[in-house]
């Protein structure tokens, strides 16, 4: 009876202490599975034409992207994940009742989903069409602010940041957003992908849907200043010109929305990448986060 | 002035708070349930060995002392994650390393109450009881990425009544019922987007408003005391009206069958001894059965007492453990206990740890 109290306390402290499940732990229970769910876009009709803004973000947006694709197209596109999909996606990579070593396999064992490697590479094919557009619009909607001789010396001071601020971008996503879109981009050519890649792909989605949020939030706050609203298409030289142009005209108070508003479509994105990429960086080819601010603050915030 | 901007935008790029929403109507999915510190450290077992501290939330047929008794007052505080505090880096949080703090954020979130205090009195009276209970702390939500933080109270106001049934010698059945007025207040939720649109404008508030909900609840027990120390108890808690709140909006909270049995024993004259095994959510069982299922809905507790002054006690709450003491001293009593539980969709995904310090003056 002794050696059975004495036994049952130093179970019961041990497991608190790893706060494992003992009915997991012991095998008697089942731990759930370890899975990825799809959630695709497909594409409808015969055009040759794919609007992207659509296929990543849903309908009903003030913006669009046209991108024409080959007759290999397969007609299927993963679609950005909301705040509760993404959460379930790092929730299960960061499951605790699996080791490092169980999530490894996982992310390393090949798919075999027909529906998820379909739309892996329609996406694959959609952002090799649009990397460089993309590039040029996020630059083009993020224009130098003017600082007028008489403004208040804070909003001269908040000028002054937002201009350090768009050049340290800038020059960030015209240097490194190469880096995101490849490993994607080489999913065309691939004969087997894993679960990995998939995390790879629909983080990078994601994180095409904070550009193109931001994007587009930045210009409707800009376009409803100047009470001139209007739909754009990201793919034309013109929209992307009016986009930067309607944002430098609307003045301050839309620069300040639009701080706020890359923060807020970005951070869900950037905060579920760090939290997979600080642990299976290996396997998901991402950056981190500390990588991402060492790049754009050249090392000066550890 | 800028460069406090600029750091402090690229602190918030890098935390974990991120998650859009305006107030904190799932706070729980259940009422406002304060359990004793015994409940706890059991795994959450025993409503069949419930006594009259847990007839106001636990087994509403629970009260067995004659006369009158009065709890005033009772203190609790809680912390949760406490295998964790450990782990946090400070001296690099001091320094603003992004990473730190990210880490130290993201042991923090989950749907769970980070840090609270509680306060309670009840008095009873020939098998009624009244109790006031109300909480106060700061609840996050969201796992992770998605985690928002508010500061919330829950009271509750609840009468009940117990008949106790002396069937024949040794055997006894209490049946009980417990009402509860239910108050809730929080605070709008804090995430990554609200601290970046303060940061950008200090017009705007941190913290833009206060929500309040209120809920009427009934629960229902019964306990049947067999010879030899053994019981038998089944509780349907939470028959409950929708949590209506100020914004319109409304939250149902489900109820919850409880299946018990509970067996107590003095040997050598001194040494109390309890066990408990107890099937919850029997309803959300029968519809989903299965041996990993019944596991994760089985809670088992064990106690020992010494002359009624410490009291040790260990369970499993669906498989996470649990313990805990409690002392008495005259009229005080001291509790303590360490409990662990799963705070995401699936077992074994996210399970947290809380510590529990409680103390009461029983009259």
């Amino acid at each position: 009876m002794k050696k059975m109290i004495v036994t049952c306390l130093s179970l019961i402290l041990l497991f608190s202490c790893s706060l494992d499940n003992v009915w997991q732990k012991t095998g008697l229970a089942e731990k759930k599975p370890l899975e990825l769910n799809a959630y695709v876009y497909e594409h409808e009709g015969e055009s040759d034409s794919v609007d992207a803004v659509r296929a990543i973000l849903g309908d009903d947006h003030a913006i669009s992207y046209s991108v024409t694709v080959e007759d290999s197209f397969t007609g299927k596109v993963l679609r950005s994940l909301d705040d509760k999909e993404l959460e379930a996606l790092t929730a299960t990579v960061k499951a605790k009742c699996y080791s490092d070593d169980e999530i490894r396999a996982f992310l390393n064992a090949p798919l075999t989903d027909e529906t998820i490697i379909y739309a892996m590479k329609g996406t694959a094919e959609l952002f090799e069409k649009l990397k460089e557009d993309i590039t040029e619009a996020v630059t083009s909607c993020l224009p130098a602010m003017d600082i007028s001789p008489d403004a208040s010396d804070a909003e001269k001071e908040f000028g002054q940041f937002w201009n350090d601020l768009v050049f340290e971008v800038k020059k960030y996503v015209k240097s490194q957003i190469q880096d995101f879109f490849n490993p994607v981009i080489s999913f065309l050519s691939a004969d087997t992908l894993t679960n990995a890649d998939y995390i790879t792909c629909q983080l990078t989605v994601n994180l095409v849907d904070g550009l193109l949020s931001s994007i587009e939030d930045v210009f409707t706050a800009a376009s409803a200043e100047l009470s001139n609203s209007r739909s754009i298409d990201l793919k034309t030289v013109e929209g992307r010109t009016e986009i930067g142009n309607t944002i430098q005209k609307a003045g301050a108070s839309v620069a300040m929305d639009a701080v706020s508003s890359v923060c807020h479509n970005l951070l869900t994105t950037v905060a579920c990448m760090d939290q997979i990429t600080n642990i299976y960086g290996h396997e998901v080819r991402l950056p981190s986060i500390s990588t991402l601010l060492e790049a754009i603050t050249g090392g000066k915030v550890k | 002035m800028k460069k406090i901007l600029l750091i402090l935008s690229l602190i918030i790029l890098s935390s974990s708070l991120v998650f859009a929403s305006d107030f904190f109507h799932n706070l729980h999915d259940a009422s406002y349930r304060p359990l004793s510190l015994r409940h706890a450290a059991m795994g959450e077992s025993g409503i069949a060995l419930s006594r009259d501290e847990d007839s106001l939330f636990v087994n509403a047929g629970a009260v067995k002392t004659k006369g009158f008794r009065l709890v005033i007052p009772s203190i609790s505080v809680d912390l949760l994650n406490v295998a964790h505090i450990k782990d946090v880096d400070y001296p690099k949080i001091m320094k603003g390393n992004v990473a730190a703090i990210s880490e130290a954020v993201s042991f923090l979130s989950g749907e769970a109450p980070i840090a609270r205090v509680s306060l309670g009195t009840a008095m009873q009276i020939n098998g009624f009881v009244l109790g006031v209970n109300g909480t106060a702390g700061l609840f996050s939500r969201g796992e992770s990425i998605s985690a928002v933080f508010t500061g919330y109270a829950d009271t509750a106001l609840s009468l009940g009544y117990s008949h106790r049934f002396q069937l024949s010698e040794g055997m006894a059945l209490t049946l009980g019922g417990t009402g509860h007025v239910n108050l809730r207040f929080s605070t709008t939720a804090v995430d990554v987007n609200t601290f970046v649109d303060y940061t950008m404008d200090n017009s705007r508030k941190l913290i833009g408003g206060i929500v309040n909900g209120y809920a009427l609840s009934l629960d229902l027990g019964t306990t049947l005391e067999l010879p030899y120390g053994f019981s038998a108890a089944v509780t349907v808690n939470d028959i409950s009206s929708p949590y209506i709140y100020s914004d319109g909006s409304s939250i149902n909270i489900p109820c919850n069958v409880t299946l018990g049995l509970g067996w107590q024993m003095k040997v050598l004259g001194f040494i109390n001894l309890q066990a408990a095994a107890d099937i919850t959510d029997a309803a959300g069982l029968v519809r989903n059965l299965s041996r990993s299922n019944l596991l994760y809905h089985l809670n088992l507790g064990a106690g020992a007492g010494l002359w009624n002054i410490v009291t040790v006690y260990g369970g499993l709450r669906g498989g996470y453990p649990s313990f805990g003491a409690v002392v008495k001293l005259l009229f005080a009593e001291l509790s303590a206990a360490y409990t662990v539980r799963e705070y995401s969709q699936y077992m074994g995904y996210n399970p947290k740890d809380m510590l529990t310090v409680s103390l009461r003056l029983v009259f």
